[in-house]
């Protein structure tokens, strides 16, 4: 009897265990799953970003068409921190204009640059 | 960029950030030899020594141990610069900050006074700097 009891127990044991494992599999699919459909959303908003740039640089050119002479001067644009700089696309099409600080980056040239030039780059 | 430093040395500053694409396997190591040269005071020239080489690093990631030797590097130094986690963490910090501007995350990405360079409407970038440098007077 006790034996019976005992053996009874084991399979009960052994069957949550499985299905402990099964469930953790299942979820780890769904993760799989997951971060495919995201993978595929950012391509899909890459594909849709490199259309609106296309569509941008066409304003651009038609814009500077329209306005031959201001198309490519420089202009004063100011920061969401109110830093004046200059921003050269500013008034044919007026974009954001991002506030990246140095940090701790490594940089050549001048600590106070009339002009900052920031690069991401990867090596490969 | 080398060039464009050299030639306007007073108004010019090119900031190196790293944003290392996951597919590329050895990118992150590439980036974390050259954080931890740069503690032995020789960043630029990893930077360029890989970049010099980049096609090479693919079949070999450890590329950059080389190089260190050629330049002189305490090999011993940079290995445990290399696992020190700040670095590891400055390179999130970094590709967090191109991921926050929500600017397509394609390098090299290049931003101009805060501005994304329009290669289109500007090839070139030195004529571009030049017209920013006179402009600021």
């Amino acid at each position: 009897m006790k034996s019976q009891m005992k053996m009874t127990l084991f399979t009960l044991v052994t069957l949550l265990l499985i299905g402990c494992n099964n469930n953790e599999q299942s979820l780890l699919v769904l993760i799989k799953e997951k971060d495919l459909k995201i993978e595929q959303l950012k391509e899909k908003n890459a594909q849709i970003l490199e259309k609106i740039a296309e569509k941008d640089s066409e304003l651009i050119k038609l814009t500077s068409k329209q306005n031959p002479s201001k198309s490519k001067e420089p202009q004063q644009a100011t920061l969401k921190d109110g830093t004046k700089i200059l921003a050269y696309n500013w008034e044919i099409a007026p974009k954001e204009i991002f506030n990246i600080p140095v940090g701790d980056s490594y940089f050549i040239g001048a600590k106070d640059a009339k002009v900052t030039v920031i690069e991401w780059m990867d090596y490969q | 960029m080398d060039k464009l430093v050299a030639q306007y040395p007073n108004d010019v500053k090119v900031v190196f950030k790293n944003f290392p694409l996951r597919s590329h396997k050895q990118a992150n190591k590439a980036a974390l030899y050259a954080l931890a040269a740069g503690r032995q005071g020789k960043y630029h020239e990893m930077h360029n020594a890989i970049m010099a080489q980049f096609r090479d690093l693919k079949n070999n990631e450890d590329l950059p141990l080389q190089l260190a030797d050629e330049m002189g590097l305490d090999i011993q130094l940079l290995q445990e610069d290399m696992s020190d986690p700040a670095l590891q963490q400055q390179i999130y910090q970094e590709t967090n900050e191109l991921r926050s501007t929500g600017l397509r995350l394609a390098v090299p990405k290049i931003l101009i006074n805060g501005e994304e360079w329009d290669r289109k409407q500007f090839p070139n970038i030195e004529v571009l700097v030049k017209q920013l440098i006179d402009k600021a007077g």
